[in-house]
Formats: structure tokens, C-alpha cells, sequence
């Protein structure tokens, strides 16, 4: 039982830092990537209003 | 009433956020693509940013600390092979890679690529089932968390289930797709950040060394061993490695997955976000073992109860009510307001495509544009007002995890698993698929409708029980599938596929 608590102790501390980790890489990417989208998008529907 | 007026303040300042978002995007939708995926422009982050908090409900905070609570410890096996499931998928792109290299919409239209149009229906129909299903936990779950989180009265529910589907209706109905992704990248960044916050307040508050403590005392070495759980045991760790190939791909992730660039970051995506999902699990769970902690404590306000039963589902949020500091729980539930949101806009966008895309279309293959988006928002308010009521009828026989597991195997066994088959083995053909959709769609109904019912005598009732028909379910399923394809190969010679779309965008 002590080998079973020791390795979800450790497992769970791992989860946080992944989390936390993931988080901040997300934030910091995905603003970029909403710039990307937003131009993509504003072009594609200013083509289509040209189109008829 | 927990709240104080900075409470208030904070969720009247989200919600302001997430529905102007929507109406300022609505001069974006051009056409039926930009509505649905986006355009298929999501770049790898905000990829991430929106499958995460898609996948980050309100519901999976509250299945996963109810499960914590329920079996201590040995819950966080769940978490551990679904992070084994995402490693797994996101190293060899088993089976969402294939889908966006042939340039799907959703995945029952591979059925009519690879099998036929019968076909896709079957596995559509079985899809939009068992997701309208699971789905309609999601309110009842969502607003019992406010109900004990603001502190409303118990009569309050339903009122709290109309009142959160109408708020999220509307920017569904409103904006499609493009609101969804910005407003789960928003949400994404409350919701991580409160769960990381409340775990830090929900250990500290009992103290780790009094989690260990309690759960050892009331479990046992079943508390830390999920073999020896009384709750899960070896057949549920047996069934969840049967679905761990097909983690992450309930249809609403896979549609992320389809609205990438291109199939490299649909990968790539899997692998990235996968790593957050042991702690989406985990941490929840935490929630739910301090707040076992908390209640097994002499000091503790008293649980709710249920048909007389203490309500399981109800001791994270009463416990969190009780312990976080004001301000932090207005901030915890504008973040369960952006998780129950950001999830259940997705899972309605995502249910109502795959009516109109995999249902209808075939049917009436010459819809125009506009019409596929007036019957997708339709059938968005449909989907709602179907949610609204079986979450208010329907009580599951086991934990609520446990019951999205059992709707999770009806879609993975059957359809993901003909996917699977269909794009990796050659002799798969019409009949045996069908025959494997049948049979994986139609037995998870057992547990689901006689568990718990007292139809079946009690010494058949091992024979309905989740575990058992979960694993029944895989291996019925491959056995139909190979058998029916074999036997059935010069009458129903398996169609090729086409590689026209494999490699483009």
C-alpha cells in the first residue's frame, strides 16, 4: 500500500506541473494563432461578398 | 447565500465577455465550413486552447471528484491511461490522422466513404445517441454545482438548468464555430488557472498528510490499489485499457482534430494537450477526496441528501463553498460557468452536424449553405431541450463517470472501432461493419436501461453490470466486425479507398 501511495503522491505532482506547463504554452501560442484565424476568416468572408 | 457582491461582479463580467464575443463574430460566417470548423483554420495553440477547455467541463470536474471521492486514490488510474491513450494516439495518429487526410467532417461520413451510405447512417445514428446521452448529464451536473457553490435552495435546480441552457443556446445558435474557439481560449485561461488555484486551497484546507489519513482509514488498501478497489476492481481497469486506442476521440475532440491546418497538427495536438489531461483528471479527483476528508471530519457541514442517501455528487461543491476564500469563489464559478459553456456549446454544435451532415444529408444531399446552418441551429435547440429533460429524469445506477464510460464504449466500441478497422484493415466490408455497429451499439443499452431497474433476477444482474458489458461490448464488436467481413467477402467485396484527399489540407 505504501508503494501504491508513493507513486500517486509523485504521479499527482507531475499532473500539476503538466497542467500549469501546458497552460502557459497555450496562452502564449494561441494569441498568435487568434491574429492568424481572425485575418484568415476576414478574408475569406470579404471574397464571398465579392462573389456575390 | 455564499456570495458576496465581488462574487457577483466577477460573473456578470464573464458573461458580458463570452456573449459579446459571439455577436462580434457573426459577420465572419461566410458559409457552412466557417460555421462549423472554423474555416478549418485552427492553428496548433488555439487548437489546444479550445479542445482543452472543451474537454475541461463542468461535468468532468464534477464526474471525476465524485469518483474520487467514491474510490480514493485508486481513481487516479483513470487519469493515467487516458494519459496513456493520448500519448498512444498522439505518437501514431491511429486513427485521426486518416480522418484529416481524407478531409472529413465528422467521422460517420467516413462510413459512407469507406462503406456505404446505409452505413454511415447506422454509425451516426448509434453516435448521436450515445452522445445525446452522456450529454444530458451535463446540465444537471453543472447546475447542481452552482446550486451548492452560490448556495441557492434545492428547489432551485431546475430553474438553474433552464436558465444555464438558454444562456448557452444562444451564443451556439448565435456564432458557431468561430465564437466557440475564442471563447474557449478565454475560457481556457480561467479554467485552467482556477483548477490549479482550487487544488492548492482544497489540499491545504484538510492537509495532505489528513487525505492519506482518511482514506486509508475508510477504504483500506482498496483506497490507493485500484485492483483491489471495491468500486473499480480489475474488470474496470480491464475496460478502460480496451478504450484507451480510442481516448480522445469522443466526436466533439475529433472535430478539433478535423478543423486543424492539416493532419500533422491534428497529431501534434493529441500529444500536446494529452499531457494536461492527467492533470484534468487528477486534480478534480483531489477535490473530491479532501472534500471525503472534510465530511469524514467532526467539524463538517452536513451532506446533502438524495432519496434519503448522501448525494455524492454534491460534496466537492458544498466543500469548496465552505473553504474558499470570497473572490476565489466567484472567480471557481465564473470558471465552472466558462467550463459548462465552453464544453456544452462544442458537444451541441458537435451533436447537431453530425444530425445534419451524417442523417439528413445523405438523405438530402442538395441542401443549400444556409439551409445546413438554419437546420444545424435547429437542431442545437433541439439537442438542448432534450438534454434539459433527461437530466432531469434520468438517474445513472453507478458513479456519473461510470456512466460516461458506458456511453463513451457504446460510440468507441462500435463506431471508432469500424473506423479503426475500415481505414487499417483491408477485408472490412459493409456487412461486417454493420453487424459490429449493431451489436456495440445496441448492448451497452442493458447497463444503461435495466441496471439498477430490478427487471433482471438478482443472480443475473453480474451480467449487466458496466464493467462486464463494457468488455463484452469490445470484444462482441471485433469478433462481428472480422467474422461478418470474412465470411461475407465475395458477395460484399470491400470497397477501396480512394486517395484523392490524402495529403491536402
Amino acid at each position: 500500500m505504501m508503494g501504491w501511495q508513493t507513486a500517486w503522491t509523485w504521479i499527482f505532482g507531475i499532473a500539476v506541473f503538466l497542467f500549469f506547463l501546458v497552460e502557459i504554452v497555450v496562452v502564449v501560442g494561441g494569441a498568435r494563432d487568434i491574429g492568424d484565424m481572425m485575418r484568415s476568416l476576414t478574408q475569406q468572408a470579404s471574397d464571398e461578398g465579392k462573389d456575390g | 447565500m455564499n456570495f458576496i457582491w465581488l462574487d457577483w461582479a466577477m460573473i456578470v463580467a464573464f458573461l458580458l465577455m463570452t456573449t459579446g464575443i459571439a455577436f462580434l463574430t457573426r459577420r465572419l460566417i461566410s458559409d457552412y465550413d466557417s460555421f462549423l470548423l472554423a474555416g478549418r483554420s485552427l492553428k496548433l495553440y488555439l487548437g489546444m486552447a479550445t479542445m482543452g477547455a472543451t474537454e475541461l467541463g463542468l461535468v468532468t470536474l464534477m464526474y471525476f471528484s465524485e469518483q474520487g471521492y467514491k474510490s480514493g486514490f485508486s481513481a487516479f488510474a483513470i487519469g493515467v491511461i487516458a494519459l496513456l491513450g493520448f500519448v498512444f494516439v498522439g505518437k501514431t495518429g491511429f486513427i485521426i490522422k486518416g480522418l484529416r487526410e481524407l478531409r472529413m467532417h465528422t467521422i460517420a461520413e467516413f462510413f459512407g466513404l469507406r462503406y456505404s451510405r446505409s452505413t454511415q447512417i447506422v454509425a451516426a445514428i448509434i453516435t448521436f445517441a450515445a452522445g445525446l446521452m452522456n450529454m444530458g448529464l451535463f446540465l444537471v451536473l453543472g447546475a447542481k454545482f452552482l446550486l451548492y457553490m452560490v448556495g441557492l435552495p434545492p428547489e432551485a435546480l431546475p430553474y438553474l438548468m433552464v436558465g444555464l441552457l438558454m444562456l448557452v443556446l444562444v451564443y451556439t445558435v448565435v456564432g458557431g464555430m468561430v465564437s466557440v474557439v475564442l471563447t474557449d481560449y478565454v475560457q481556457f485561461i480561467i479554467l485552467f488557472t482556477s483548477v490549479v488555484l482550487t487544488t492548492y486551497f482544497a489540499i491545504t484546507h484538510v492537509g495532505y498528510d489528513a487525505v492519506v489519513a482518511a482514506v486509508q482509514t475508510e477504504h483500506g488498501a482498496g483506497g490507493f490499489d485500484p485492483f483491489l478497489s471495491d468500486d473499480l476492481g480489475w474488470l474496470f481497469i480491464v475496460w478502460l485499457v480496451f478504450g484507451l486506442p480510442f481516448t480522445g476521440m469522443w466526436p466533439p475532440a475529433l472535430s478539433r482534430a478535423l478543423s486543424t491546418v492539416d493532419s500533422e497538427t491534428s497529431r501534434k495536438l493529441y500529444g500536446f494537450i494529452g499531457l494536461s489531461f492527467l492533470g484534468r483528471a487528477l486534480m478534480p479527483m483531489m477535490w473530491g477526496i479532501c472534500a471525503f476528508t472534510y465530511f469524514a471530519g467532526a467539524h463538517a457541514v452536513p451532506l446533502p441528501l438524495v432519496d434519503g442517501a448522501p448525494d455524492t455528487a454534491a460534496a466537492m461543491p458544498v466543500y469548496l463553498s465552505q473553504i474558499l476564500p470570497s473572490g476565489l469563489r466567484g472567480l471557481v464559478v465564473a470558471a465552472a460557468l466558462a467550463a459548462l459553456m465552453s464544453t456544452f456549446d462544442s458537444y451541441l454544435l458537435c451533436w447537431s452536424s453530425i444530425l445534419v451532415n451524417d442523417i439528413v444529408l445523405p438523405l438530402k444531399p442538395h441542401l443549400k449553405d444556409r439551409q445546413k446552418i438554419l437546420l444545424t441551429r435547429l437542431s442545437v435547440v433541439g439537442c438542448g431541450l432534450f438534454v434539459l429533460g433527461w437530466g432531469y429524469l434520468y438517474s445513472p445506477p453507478e458513479t456519473f463517470f461510470r456512466f460516461m464510460a458506458i456511453t463513451g464504449t457504446m460510440y468507441s466500441a462500435s463506431v471508432l472501432l469500424t473506423t479503426a478497422m475500415g481505414l487499417y484493415w483491408k477485408k472490412a466490408n459493409t456487412p461486417g461493419t454493420l453487424a459490429s455497429l449493431c451489436v456495440a451499439g445496441a448492448l451497452p443499452l442493458t447497463t444503461i436501461f435495466l441496471d439498477g431497474s430490478g427487471i433482471v433476477p438478482p443472480a443475473y444482474e453480474w451480467m449487466i453490470e458496466d464493467k462486464v458489458v463494457g468488455i463484452a461490448t469490445f470484444v462482441a464488436s471485433l469478433v462481428f466486425v472480422v467474422v461478418f467481413s470474412l465470411l461475407t467477402q465475395k458477395s460484399h467485396p470491400p470497397k477501396v479507398l480512394t486517395p484523392a484527399g490524402a495529403g491536402g489540407n
